[in-house]
């Protein structure tokens, strides 16, 4: 389902949402969604706030479109995303994409995507941000986690941070997330290289406003999941 | 001898004890009972002859054997720190499985 100047859904494709107290974008992020033609697995990961009842009432709204998993604690992104691939593949998914759920994606990005992976031209295709677009605090941070990743997964990717990736059933199938938290995004990079998936990077655009720039990999983060990675080491 | 000496023997022999029948019992794995027997000997031979550790410190390069046992205690006391870790690390990847499976039966219990 979609218009002429988009690329046409030919498999089934389920959009990953994991979300964590995101109460105030969530709606607007799935009916953004379900416009144009996605099924959506939204992941309450543990949220305290009216996530739970925002992701019910687009469940009952949306049926058979929009599904809604929770989890009874907050776990991390990663065990958020291990859900998600788990029930998009037990509902048959030939298409799995992580988007995120606090408006911080343009769902206009997923026209760049889908398209690779249902024409079997890659296995795994995420997302690259521009980063000259991005606050500079970001940008050097987000330029330090690809050298980590780099160092960590033997993986050089221009954005190893990006929420935006999709996989086939194939890929889906293979991963191997560990990472309970944001490491998982390195992780998945070094995932690609271990499983040698055919691997494409498309461009992406990025929202910042006060609430996003909040969110995702901050200076705490970032040491974390350095002494994550060094721990798996010398395990 | 001395107070210390006494109650360094005293509990390296209750500790060997100790672990010896946890191990018969199967409460704890061979190579725990390794590692304890390890520091538990270490601690009954330098609790009854501790001018031991002065043959140590002559290998170690240090002034005194007191310095060496401290030194040991501390990286000793990191690895344990390390294994410690770990286990939480385990037995937190377990639970968030549970989680997971959990949220996948809820979700097709209520669609049924």
């Amino acid at each position: 389902m979609t218009n002429n100047k988009h690329p046409t859904i030919k498999k089934k494709i389920y959009i990953i949402l994991p979300s964590y107290n995101e109460e105030k974008t969530l709606e607007e992020v799935v009916e953004e969604l379900v416009l144009r033609g996605f099924n959506i697995l939204i992941i309450d990961d543990g949220s305290s706030d009216n996530t739970s009842v925002i992701g019910q009432k687009l469940k009952n709204k949306y049926k058979n479109v929009v599904f809604y998993y929770r989890h009874m604690i907050n776990i991390g992104l990663g065990g958020a995303i291990k859900t998600g691939i788990k029930a998009g593949l037990e509902k048959g998914a030939d298409i799995l994409i992580t988007f995120d759920a606090d408006g911080q994606h343009n769902p206009d990005d997923l026209y760049n995507i889908y398209p690779p992976l249902q024409d079997d031209e890659a296995d795994v295709v995420i997302g690259a941000r521009n980063f000259q677009d991005m606050p500079t605090s970001r940008r050097y941070g987000n330029s330090l986690m690809n050298f980590v990743t780099f160092i960590f997964q033997g993986h050089s990717v221009k954005d190893s941070q990006s929420g935006l990736r999709g996989f086939n059933r194939y890929a889906a199938e293979s991963l191997n997330i560990n990472s309970p938290q944001y490491g998982v995004s390195s992780e998945i990079i070094g995932e690609i290289k271990r499983k040698n998936f055919r691997f494409k990077e498309v461009p992406m655009t990025t929202i910042y406003d006060e609430h996003t720039i909040q969110k995702g990999t901050n200076t705490m983060v970032g040491i974390k999941i350095v002494i994550e990675f060094l721990n798996n080491m010398f395990r | 001898m001395l107070l210390y000496q006494i109650l360094g023997i005293i509990v390296s022999i209750l500790g060997l004890l100790f672990i010896t029948i946890q191990v018969r019992k199967e409460k704890l794995s061979g190579k725990i009972y390794g590692l304890g027997l390890l520091i538990l000997a270490f601690l009954l031979v330098f609790s009854s002859f501790p001018e031991f550790s002065m043959e140590l410190s002559f290998f170690s390069g240090l002034d005194r054997g007191l310095d060496v046992l401290i030194i040991i205690s501390i990286f000793g006391a990191y690895y344990l720190l390390f294994k410690l870790y770990n286990r939480y690390v385990d037995q937190k990847k377990r639970v968030n499985n549970l989680v997971s499976e959990l949220a996948i039966m809820n979700e097709k219990h209520e669609r049924d």
